[in-house]
């Protein structure tokens, strides 16, 4: 299939008064239209960073992007502007994201206006044509969203990142900030839109259960680096990084007296601040060995598909 | 569409339903309200002209000819305050919406901007600030010479810094908000950006940081011309007829009676009805 995205050596780093801080270091991958890419990780571990680097909403620091084909790691203003129109964000608070002193409709008409629809009438029926599509009710329309709940108030925020047709969105962290009830609504609508509209997403979570339930491929982020990437079958049936294999068993198994072994990691998560040479993952690593703190482990095909950043496999 | 505009018909209703719950902030814009009426209507109000003179009834008592009485060279005190409101009303407004304007916009600027821009900027406003407002605006009026023009000058001068830096602090917060990355995203222009979400959201506190400036423009530009160096004779100003009252204050108090509680009701309305919009449009700021 037809590679949409793909990411290569993507780096990202701030500068801090402590010194650089890696926020992404060295990512690859790759995805084909129609596919969902999870990233999963802990708080501050540069997944958010990478979706916004992917949409230009930050600059990267090195490496290479394309998407659809073409080179857009740097693109000039006006391609910008047309690249903006097909890759799109849903965010992760819906409180926060959007303008408080905006009416629903109005939420939704802005990508429309800022991208050159004149015609107010034109406007109008395609705001309606997006709040049936995303199921908000035409009620709705001239509702402020601190009259709304977060399911409706994200769903007024996917119909936003739908106005202008993308083919491409990253969802960072779509469902963190809402309801578990209302969670398996907005994941259900996400995945049906994928559907209907033929999207390629990047999920961004640290909900392993919600990225298992929409992805077709998963990607393992600790402090900057991909430490391992799978197809999500594969990788819930075979994890083979010890970061990995920690994060799959605290998920909790929805059955009565499971028994399940546990692997609690000891320590805190390493400064992302000028990280020291070796895996970033050895300080916590249970089967750390001398090799792993001289050494960054790179990036290698185990099996047909599952990449693996790890000395001891 | 219709009922979007019943929305903010309700919305308006609702601030004036919060506004008028205390009695006091409606008494305050009554207040207001009469005085500036009776400023504006002062040709067909004031029972004679600012200057119309006649030494022989100087220092006449307050009585039904004269409702104030009248001053040194025998004009009369009420039509001098109503002629003389006019002056300290607009200077107060037109200098706090000039010095308004053009703070918010330089403290916008700066705030969404930051670079080297915000920190010139704002270090030169740390100076003008780091003087005592009142101090400036003397030095401003005195280095200029007399005169109206140059006492709103001052004003507007020392009331530059504060506005620019309340716009700055509201923008920088709003900057970091996520739907400001999200109109980012969908392409919104920097202007669309400032004029579509940036400035609606701010306008709530600037509103009512403008009314209060109103009444400490006032201030300014009487104490200034009490001091001399605002508006001159024969022109009536506040301040300015309080100076010329001031050798008189043992013998006939009345002389400055009347431009005083003038001023004082103007200062009480604004800075009550300041109050008021406050709590009125957002709860969260009292204190």
């Amino acid at each position: 299939m037809e590679n949409l995205l793909k990411v290569k050596q993507l780096k990202k780093y701030f500068d801090t008064p402590g010194g650089t801080l890696h926020a992404v270091d060295d990512i690859n991958f790759s995805l084909a239209a129609g596919e969902t890419l999870g990233v999963v990780g802990e708080s501050g571990c540069g997944k958010s960073t990478l979706g916004r680097v992917v949409l230009h909403l930050l600059e990267s620091t090195s490496g290479q992007i394309w998407f659809e084909g073409k080179d857009i790691t740097h693109v000039s203003r006006s391609e910008l502007r047309e690249l903006r129109k097909k890759m799109q964000i849903i965010f992760q608070d819906p409180y926060a994201s959007v303008d408080p002193r905006m009416t629903i409709s109005a939420v939704i008409d802005e990508p429309l206006r800022n991208n050159g629809m004149k015609s107010r009438s034109e406007r109008e029926e395609k705001v309606a044509e997006l709040m049936e599509l995303i199921g908000l009710a035409k009620r709705f329309t001239d509702y402020y969203p601190h009259e709304l709940d977060g399911g409706r108030r994200q769903r007024a925020v996917i119909a936003r990142a739908l106005a202008t047709n993308p083919r491409f969105i990253v969802c960072d962290e779509p469902v963190s900030a809402l309801d578990v009830s209302i969670q398996a609504q907005v994941i259900n609508l996400i995945m049906e839109l994928q559907e209907k509209l033929r999207l390629t997403y990047m999920f961004i979570s640290h909900d392993l259960s919600v990225v298992k339930y929409v992805s077709t491929h998963i990607m393992v982020m600790y402090l900057g680096q991909t430490v391992e990437y799978a197809e999500t079958g594969d990788l819930f049936a075979h994890p083979v990084h010890p970061y990995t294999q920690a994060l799959l068993s605290a998920v909790p198994i929805p059955k009565l007296g499971a028994q399940k072994q546990r692997i609690l990691l000891k320590g805190e998560i390493t400064s992302p601040i000028d990280p020291k040479p070796g895996c970033r993952f050895a300080p916590r690593c249970p089967r750390a060995c001398e090799q792993c703190h001289q050494e960054i482990p790179a990036l290698r095909e185990v099996a047909d598909g599952h990449m693996v950043a790890c000395h001891m496999v | 569409m219709n009922q979007k505009r019943n929305k903010t018909l309700l919305r308006i209703r609702e601030f004036f339903r919060l506004l008028f719950r205390k009695k006091i902030t409606v008494l305050a814009l009554a207040i207001f309200l009469v005085l500036v009426v009776m400023v504006l209507l002062a040709p067909v109000i004031a029972p004679y002209g600012y200057d119309d003179q006649d030494i022989s009834r100087a220092f006449t008592s307050p009585c039904r000819e004269f409702l104030f009485g009248t001053d040194k060279l025998g004009r009369d005190i009420f039509s001098r305050v109503l002629y003389g409101g006019r002056i300290s009303l607009s200077i107060g407004i037109i200098a706090t919406l000039i010095a308004s304007a053009v703070g918010i916009l330089l403290g916008a600027v700066s705030g969404y901007y930051g670079g080297w821009f915000d920190n010139v900027l704002m270090r030169l406003f740390d100076v003008l600030m780091s003087m005592p407002p009142i101090l400036l605006a003397i030095a401003i009026s005195a280095s200029l010479g007399n005169g109206i023009m140059n006492a709103a000058l001052a004003v507007i001068v020392t009331a530059i810094p504060m506005k620019a830096r309340l716009a700055r602090g509201q923008v920088l917060t709003i900057r970091s908000q996520e739907y400001m990355e999200a109109a980012i995203a969908t392409n919104a222009s920097t202007a669309q950006i400032i004029f579509r979400h940036v400035l609606p959201n701010i306008l709530p506190v600037i509103i009512v940081q403008i009314t209060l400036t109103v009444a400490g423009s006032i201030t300014t530009v009487a104490s200034l011309s009490y001091l001399g160096l605002g508006v001159q004779a024969p022109f009536p100003e506040w301040g300015a007829m309080l100076s010329a009252g001031r050798s008189y204050l043992k013998d006939y108090p009345y002389v400055i009676l009347a431009p005083g509680i003038a001023l004082l009701l103007t200062l009480f309305s604004l800075n009550v009805l300041g109050d008021g919009i406050r709590d009125a449009l957002d709860p969260r700021l009292k204190d």
